[in-house]
This record gives C-alpha cells, sequence and structure tokens, in this order.
C-alpha cells in the first residue's frame, strides 16, 4: 500500500502539484486520472523516486521512499512507451532486470510465453516494432512477485488479443493482493479495471474514492459522464 | 755500432731495437733525416721535435701512448713530417693546451694519414704557415666540453690547408683563430661536442665539400670576412642552441650550393652583412633562415627551401636585405603566364614565425591548433602578416643547381 | 516473497556491464574506432622517423580525443534519457548508476583508444611511445568524459548542452592557447616565463601537447620558455602540480555532475 500525503512540487515557476493526498490498497487496482499536465506523471514518478518533491511523504508498505532505494524492489513499474537502447536485446536487458533485483524466482519464460515473444529476443530493440517492446515492457513489470504494479498507460500499442491478455493479468495479481495503481486515457479501461480512482486536476485531488462512488456523488450515467461533471464542478467552485 | 743503424739518413725505431723511443730517434737523427717507427706501443710523453725536415713515419700499428702524462709531440722545427703514425692517451688538463701533435713556430709542416685517439687536444697549430693537414683520423671519447679539446685546432697561422680529415667527439671539431689565407676542404666532423667548425677573426678563408653532422652546436662563423663557403653539408646539428651555420659579425663572404638538413636553425644570421646566399638547400630544418636585424645588405636567392618548419625567422618588421627568386615549398600562389615565376609575392615569414622570434614562450604553442588556425588565417588574409620581408619572384619549381 | 542478498555482486557489475554492451555496439562507436585506427595507421606510415610519428599522433590525438570524449559522452546521455528513468525505478542507488555509467563509458573510450591509436603504434614498432600515449590517453578520455558527463547532467536542454561542450571543446583545444599568447603579448615586459609552466599545464591539452613535444626533437624549438617548462616537468614539484591538476579535472566535474544527479528530477 502506498500513503501520498501533502505531495508539493514546483519546477521553476509551475506549481505543478499542490499538495496532493491519497492512499492506495491492496488488492485493489487503483486509477490516476485527469486531464494533461494535471500532474498524474509527476506524481507517478514521485513514488518512483525519479522527481524529488518540494515537500510532502511517500510510504510505499510502510517504509519512507526517502529512507533509501530499497522500496524500489517492491514495484513493478511499466513506463509509458518505453524507449530502451537500441543496440541491447530484450533478453539482456530482462537478464540485467533480474540482477539488479533481489527475487529468488521470476516468471519471465511464462510471460514471454504468454506475449509469444520468444522469436524477438535476441533482435536488438532497434529491430523491434512498438508492440513487441510494449510487450518486453509488460514482462520487465509482471515477472516479480511485486505487492506494487505501477502501470502507465500500459495498453498503448498492444493489439487487442495482447490487451486482453495483460488485463487478465492485472486482474489475475490484484486478486492475489497485488496493489495495482494504472493511469489510462481509456475510460473502459478503467472502468474494466479499477476499483478506486484518485482524481487529480490542476495538481490538486479533486476526488478519492471508489469508482462506483463517483458515479453516484456525481449522478453521472457512466465514468465519462462523471468525470466530465467532477471538472465543471470543481471549474465552478 | 751507430753505423748499423744510420742507413741513408734513416734512423729506425722499434721495441727490441737499440733505438727503443722517438724521443731517443730525435736526438741522434740528423736533419732532414727519416724517422721510422716500426709496429710497436711505445709509451713516451713530452717528445721535443726540434731539427728540420724530419719525416716521422709510422710502419704498422705504431703507437705513441702518453699514457695520460703529458703532451706527446711538440715539434719546433720548420718543414717536419709526421705521417702513418698513431698517437693517443694524451691527457686533459685545465691548465695548459695539451696536444697529440703540437706544432708552434714553424712552416711548411705536412702531418698526413696519422690516427689521433682519445687525447685531449689532437692537431694543434700555433704561430705556423704553410702546413698540409691531410686525411687524419682523429677520434676522442670526451663527454663534457669542459674536459674536452679541438680535434684540429689552428691559431695565428696562414696558408693552412686542411683536407681529407675526419674529426669525432672532440670539443670542436676544427678550431680557427686568426687563420687567414687557408682552404679547409672535404673534411667531416661528427658528434662533437660544441661546434663542428668553430671559426673567429679568421679571413679570405675557403672551406668547401665538408660535412658537419650531429655536432652539439653545430658550426659558428665569427668576426670574419671575405669567406668562401661552398658544398658543404651541414645536417643533423640539432639542439637547443644548434646551428647548421651560426654567422655573426660576417662581412663579404659568399654561401652557394650548400645542403643544409634537419638542423634545429640551417644558418643562423647575426650582424651578417654584404654576403649573397645562393643556390642552397635548405630542407627539413625547425628554421631555414633565422636572419637578426642588424643584418643588412645580403642577397638570397635561388635558393631552395623544402619542409622547413619555419622558412625565415625575423625580429624586425623590415626587412635590409633582398629576397628573390627562391623556391619556398609552402608558396601556393600560382603562375598564369607560365614563366616559372608565381604571380603574387610570397612572405616567408609567417605570422607564427614572427610571433615566436619575438615573443620567445609563444614557442610552447608550437604545434598547437591556435597557431595551425593562425596558419590558416594567414593564407586566407596575407595582409595579417606584419613583416615586410617579401619574395617578390617565388618560383614555381625546385631549383636545379649546377 | 523470497528476496536475495541486496548487496549480490553480480548487481554491481550488471549496469555497468549493460553501458559498455550498448556503447560498443553502436556504430558511432565502431566508426569513431575504426576511423582512428585507420587514421594513426596512415600518418605512422608516412613519418620518416619517430619524431614525426610520435608528432602526427598527438597533433591527431589532441583534435579527435577531447572532441569525441566530449561529444559522445554527451550524445549518449542524451538518447538514454527515457531509459535512464527505466533505469532509476529499478531498486539502485542514484550514486550506482552515475558511477556506472561514467566507468562505462570511460572504459569504452579509452578501449577504442588502445585500439585505434596504440595497437597501430605497437604494430608499427613505436613501443615505448605506444605505451606513453596510452597513458595519455587513459587521463584524458577520463577527464572529457567526466566533463562532458557533468554538462549533460547539469542541462537538459539536449541542444544547449551539446552547444555547451561544442564551446568547451573550442576552450581546450584553441581558445585557452589563444588566451595565453594574448597574455605573452600584452605582458611582454615581465618576467612571465617563471609562470608560463603553472599557467600552461593547467590545460590538460596543453600538457598533453608539451610533454608529447619534449620527448620529441621539437623540443630543441621550444627555446628557453621549453627548458624552463622541461625543468619544471622534470622535478617532483612539476610532476606533482601536473598529477593534482590533472585530478581536479577527474574528481571536480565528476563530483559536480554526481551532486546533481542525486538530486535531479527525472
Amino acid at each position: 500500500m502506498i500513503k501520498v500525503e501533502n505531495l508539493k512540487k514546483r519546477f521553476g515557476k509551475l506549481q505543478v502539484l499542490h499538495g496532493v493526498s491519497f492512499d492506495t490498497e491492496d488488492g485493489k487496482c487503483t486509477a490516476i486520472m485527469g486531464p494533461n499536465a494535471s500532474g498524474k506523471t509527476t506524481t507517478i514518478k514521485s513514488i518512483l523516486g525519479l522527481v524529488v518533491p518540494d515537500e510532502g511523504t511517500i510510504t510505499v508498505n510502510g517504509m519512507d521512499i526517502r529512507k533509501g532505494f530499497q522500496y524500489r524492489n517492491l514495484i513493478g513499474y511499466m513506463p509509458q512507451i518505453p524507449t530502451f537502447p537500441e543496440n541491447i536485446t530484450p533478453r539482456e536487458l530482462i537478464n540485467l532486470t533480474i540482477k539488479l533485483r533481489t527475487y529468488e524466482k521470476n516468471y519471465s519464460q511464462e510471460l514471454i510465453e504468454l506475449f509469444e515473444i520468444e522469436e524477438h529476443l535476441d533482435k536488438p530493440f532497434s529491430a523491434l516494432s512498438g508492440g513487441t517492446r510494449q510487450k518486453v515492457n509488460a514482462v520487465l513489470a509482471f515477472m516479480f512477485d511485486v505487492p506494487i504494479l505501477i502501470l502507465d498507460e500500459p495498453t498503448v500499442g498492444l493489439d487487442p488479443v495482447s490487451s486482453r491478455k495483460l488485463k487478465n493479468l492485472i486482474k489475475e495479481r490484484k486478486q492475489k493482493g497485488v496493489d495495482v495503481i494504472i493511469t489510462s486515457h481509456i475510460v473502459s479501461e478503467i472502468e474494466q479495471l479499477a476499483d478506486d480512482m484518485v482524481f487529480l486536476l490542476e495538481g490538486q485531488v479533486i476526488f478519492e474514492g471508489p469508482v462506483k462512488e463517483a458515479i453516484e456523488q456525481t449522478q453521472g450515467e457512466d465514468l465519462e459522464d462523471a468525470i466530465a461533471k467532477l471538472i465543471q464542478r470543481q471549474q465552478a467552485a | 755500432m751507430l753505423t748499423n743503424i744510420l742507413i741513408a739518413g734513416t734512423v729506425v725505431v722499434c721495441p727490441d731495437c737499440d733505438v727503443r723511443g722517438l724521443k731517443q730517434a730525435v736526438s741522434i737523427a740528423q736533419p732532414y733525416d727519416t724517422i721510422l717507427i716500426k709496429e710497436g706501443h711505445y709509451k713516451e710523453d713530452s717528445i721535443i721535435v726540434d731539427k728540420p725536415g724530419l719525416v716521422i713515419m709510422g710502419e704498422g700499428e705504431a703507437v705513441i701512448d702518453a699514457n695520460q702524462k703529458w703532451e706527446a709531440i711538440l715539434v719546433i722545427a720548420d718543414s717536419v713530417t709526421v705521417t702513418g703514425l698513431t698517437i693517443m692517451n694524451v691527457p686533459v688538463s685545465y691548465i695548459h693546451d695539451h696536444a697529440a701533435l703540437k706544432f708552434d713556430g714553424v712552416s711548411g709542416c705536412q702531418i698526413i694519414n696519422n690516427t689521433f685517439i682519445n687525447n685531449f687536444f689532437a692537431i694543434y697549430l700555433a704561430h705556423s704557415e704553410g702546413c698540409l693537414v691531410k686525411d687524419n683520423y682523429i677520434k676522442s671519447n670526451a663527454k663534457r666540453e669542459m674536459a674536452a679539446g679541438n680535434g684540429i685546432h689552428a691559431w695565428y697561422c696562414h696558408d693552412l690547408y686542411i683536407t681529407g680529415n675526419t674529426v669525432i667527439q672532440h670539443r670542436d671539431g676544427i678550431y680557427f683563430e686568426f687563420v687567414d689565407n687557408s682552404f679547409i676542404e672535404g673534411n667531416y666532423s661528427t658528434k662533437n661536442l660544441r661546434y663542428g667548425l668553430h671559426f673567429m677573426f679568421s679571413d679570405r678563408d675557403v672551406y668547401s665539400h665538408n660535412t658537419f653532422v650531429n655536432n652539439g652546436a653545430g658550426t659558428a662563423v665569427m668576426y670574419s670576412r671575405l669567406i668562401s663557403l661552398y658544398n658543404n653539408i651541414f645536417e643533423k646539428n640539432w639542439g637547443g642552441a644548434s646551428y647548421g651555420i651560426l654567422l655573426k659579425e660576417i662581412y663579404d663572404c659568399k654561401i652557394y650550393n650548400n645542403i643544409f638538413r634537419e638542423n634545429t636553425v640551417g644558418l643562423y644570421m647575426e650582424n651578417c652583412n654584404r654576403t649573397p646566399i645562393e643556390h642552397n638547400d635548405f630542407i627539413g630544418n625547425g628554421w631555414a633562415l633565422r636572419v637578426m636585424a642588424n643584418s643588412q645588405d645580403n642577397l638570397v636567392s635561388m635558393n631552395n627551401f623544402i619542409d622547413n618548419m619555419f622558412e625565415v625567422a625575423t625580429n624586425s618588421r623590415r626587412s635590409f636585405n633582398k629576397f628573390n627568386k627562391n623556391y619556398w615549398s609552402k608558396y601556393n600562389g600560382y603562375d598564369l603566364d607560365r614563366d616559372g615565376i608565381g604571380d603574387i609575392p610570397y612572405r616567408p615569414v609567417s605570422l607564427t614565425s614572427y610571433l615566436i622570434e619575438n615573443y620567445e614562450a609563444i614557442s610552447l604553442m608550437i604545434e598547437s591548433y591556435f597557431l595551425k588556425l593562425l596558419d590558416l588565417l594567414e593564407k586566407i588574409a596575407p595582409s595579417i602578416n606584419p613583416v615586410g620581408l617579401v619574395d617578390r619572384e617565388p618560383l614555381m619549381e625546385r631549383v636545379k643547381h649546377d | 516473497m523470497q528476496l536475495r542478498n541486496l548487496s549480490s555482486g553480480s548487481k554491481q557489475l550488471s549496469l555497468f556491464e549493460h553501458y559498455i554492451n550498448d556503447i560498443v555496439r553502436g556504430k558511432w562507436f565502431i566508426a569513431y574506432t575504426v576511423l582512428l585506427f585507420a587514421l594513426i595507421y596512415a600518418v605512422l606510415m608516412f613519418s620518416f622517423e619517430t619524431s614525426q610519428a610520435v608528432v602526427g599522433v598527438m597533433n591527431l590525438v589532441i583534435f579527435i580525443v577531447p572532441a569525441v570524449g566530449l561529444f559522445f559522452t554527451s550524445m549518449y546521455y542524451y538518447s538514454r534519457r527515457e531509459f535512464m528513468e527505466f533505469i532509476l525505478s529499478q531498486p539502485v542507488s542514484r550514486t550506482f548508476v552515475y558511477f556506472s555509467f561514467y566507468m562505462a563509458m570511460t572504459l569504452a573510450m579509452i578501449f577504442s583508444f588502445i585500439l585505434g591509436v596504440s595497437v597501430p603504434m605497437f604494430i608499427q614498432g613505436f613501443i615505448p611511445e605506444a605505451i606513453k600515449m596510452s597513458l595519455w590517453g587513459v587521463l584524458l578520455n577520463m577527464i572529457f568524459v567526466a566533463i562532458s558527463l557533468m554538462v549533460s547532467v547539469l542541462t537538459d536542454d539536449r541542444v544547449r548542452g551539446l552547444g555547451t561542450v561544442l564551446l568547451l571543446w573550442f576552450f581546450f583545444t584553441i581558445f585557452y592557447d589563444a588566451v595565453l599568447t594574448a597574455v605573452i603579448i600584452y605582458f611582454r615586459d615581465y618576467p612571465i616565463e617563471k609562470f608560463i609552466p603553472f599557467v600552461i599545464a593547467i590545460n590538460p591539452v596543453d600538457d598533453f601537447r608539451i610533454s608529447t613535444l619534449l620527448s620529441t626533437n621539437i623540443a630543441a624549438m621550444l627555446g628557453y620558455s621549453g627548458a624552463v617548462i622541461k625543468h619544471f616537468f622534470g622535478r617532483f614539484f612539476g610532476v606533482l602540480y601536473v598529477t593534482f591538476l590533472q585530478s581536479l579535472w577527474v574528481i571536480v566535474p565528476f563530483l559536480v555532475g554526481l551532486w546533481k544527479f542525486r538530486k535531479k528530477d527525472f
């Protein structure tokens, strides 16, 4: 579980986060949503330690992330449309990641078979299509028994079949008690996967709670409508 | 008994003879006798030859060994000939100019085909005239300039003829001071600690067909006039203060058909005047020519300047000498009228050469890209060159000397 | 959850190994090494004697090595910026990542220097010269990779970063000597010869150039200043001074870069 408290971040003159707080729970999927430039990426990067917040605390399974880098061992991360080094092969990258991690066991072989990328493993990334790279990206995030998964637009670039496989994988992990955090532009995907939602607008959390509650609260027809109403309500206020 | 050894005016010296040394032989010889020294190792020094016309002749390996004691032979009589001898181990002295073979105040001596090994001075001529020094081999093992003497040393002499000698590893190979009307021809001087040829206050001399290679400071010709210098080779005289030739206070000389190859400075001219420098080859020197501003009215013409790092250096922005019709390998002008002469004048003192000559510390920038950039800029805009020295008729082709 | 010991040895080397693989397989890296080998080989073949060969190699090295060290490091850094986010999301410390990156880049550059410069010198029989040249190659690459990495870490904008690197290359190869020349001309009436060694020794490119020249016959052309600097470089103090300065060129940029890298947002 991740606990974000009063997160503030400024890039030069631009205040990107104005005190963001939310929690995520094990065994649930939390969607971090919001329009462009709302602070989604900065929030996720803060959790991963890529961005150093000006203020606020983040704890991951009770560990303050400022205390060291070991907490990242608990997180599987799928970055958005990753550019992997062109001279390196997926197999080498998978092996590198295994060495950087401290898990005795990994499920890389099962995932490679699942996504059918065996034949691409020894080609350099420069020779791989976007879809294949995204599948490798998924393998890298899911191949360990991590308690937390952070997935940034996970299905972008995937064909429908692989996309479905990935979604099933996410559900499976959630059932095993993994804390899943996801961002996506595809609202239907969120409806399928997410239990909770954190909605960000201009660096502030304007909604935190179960997805259903968002629809009920705003009396929206569906999640998309609810989101539109959330934004309207905020702008009116 | 004397009749046995006195045959037709010849005194024979050999290790087993009655006459067992040169000193003894001289004492019993008559003027104009021949002293024949048979093969053997004679430990003798301080031999004084005071009878005129003696011919002292070595046969086989006749070695006079001074054994580091004193001078070997001093000749004070006229017309003495020394030939075929080997003289060695004359000691270094800081007070006395010990020589293997010294001639003092004589005329008409001949020193032919001798070998001099590990002596302080080898051949020493003082106040003498009309001497022939020919085909001698002179070698020392001197390491320090202070503890070394000269190979062929001439002082207050005239009408000498020095030819075909080889001098190795002395202080100066050939040393002339107050020596007039003499020839130095076809000698080979190398590895001398200071100069291959050191030449001062000596007028109307000729030196030609000599080779001076790899001497500590090259050669120096100073305080002299009416010298002719031709067909010599000055090569590989390389060091912080080394010159193919250093000319200092020189008037009315001629320098032609010489080769200056791979010297730090090919020809250095300080207060050198009215001297034509023609048909010489300057190849691969650090500086081909260094002309100080006090050198005037010299003509530099029909020379080849090939692959020198700097062609001409001078410490003045004005030129008091005439440079005309030379071949410069760095010249890249054109010749539209095809008369063999480049259509644009050439300035052989590059900007970088000028800077280094006038601001010594800039020499530390040699081979830096900054100086290369300056050279390039000068090629593009020749007007940044501040020096007046110019060859108005640079040749397009290398000069073929006769 | 089964966890291995966190400080396993393979982890220490794995990232370094990854960077080395990635750099050495790059087409620019291979092209550079081959080109360097060809150029140096040609220079050596067309030289008549040792001094000429050594000066020819030195001329190429002072032009190419700083340029490639600076540009290659920056370009590589910027091209792997997004992947850097992936690396940093793994359980690794930033110091470890920075150190691995620097070591890999430096060793790759040294590797290509040895192949491109030292090997042709060995083949052509310039053995002592090749050894001396290799030591300088190690030092120059350590310096220019450190400087370039610092600039890249400090500058997020790729174009500005590469621009800065270009200026630095110009500074070390040309501008420093230009300024020094101007100083020598301007202060001609002062006994600056004593200070010139101290000042010129600051620039690693000049150190390399002058120490190479002093070992060749061109030393004779450096005149009085050359004698002063030879004396200076030859003494224990001089060696200490130069070693100290050159280590600063490695340590200061390395540490400044590390300091920024540790607190930087990606």
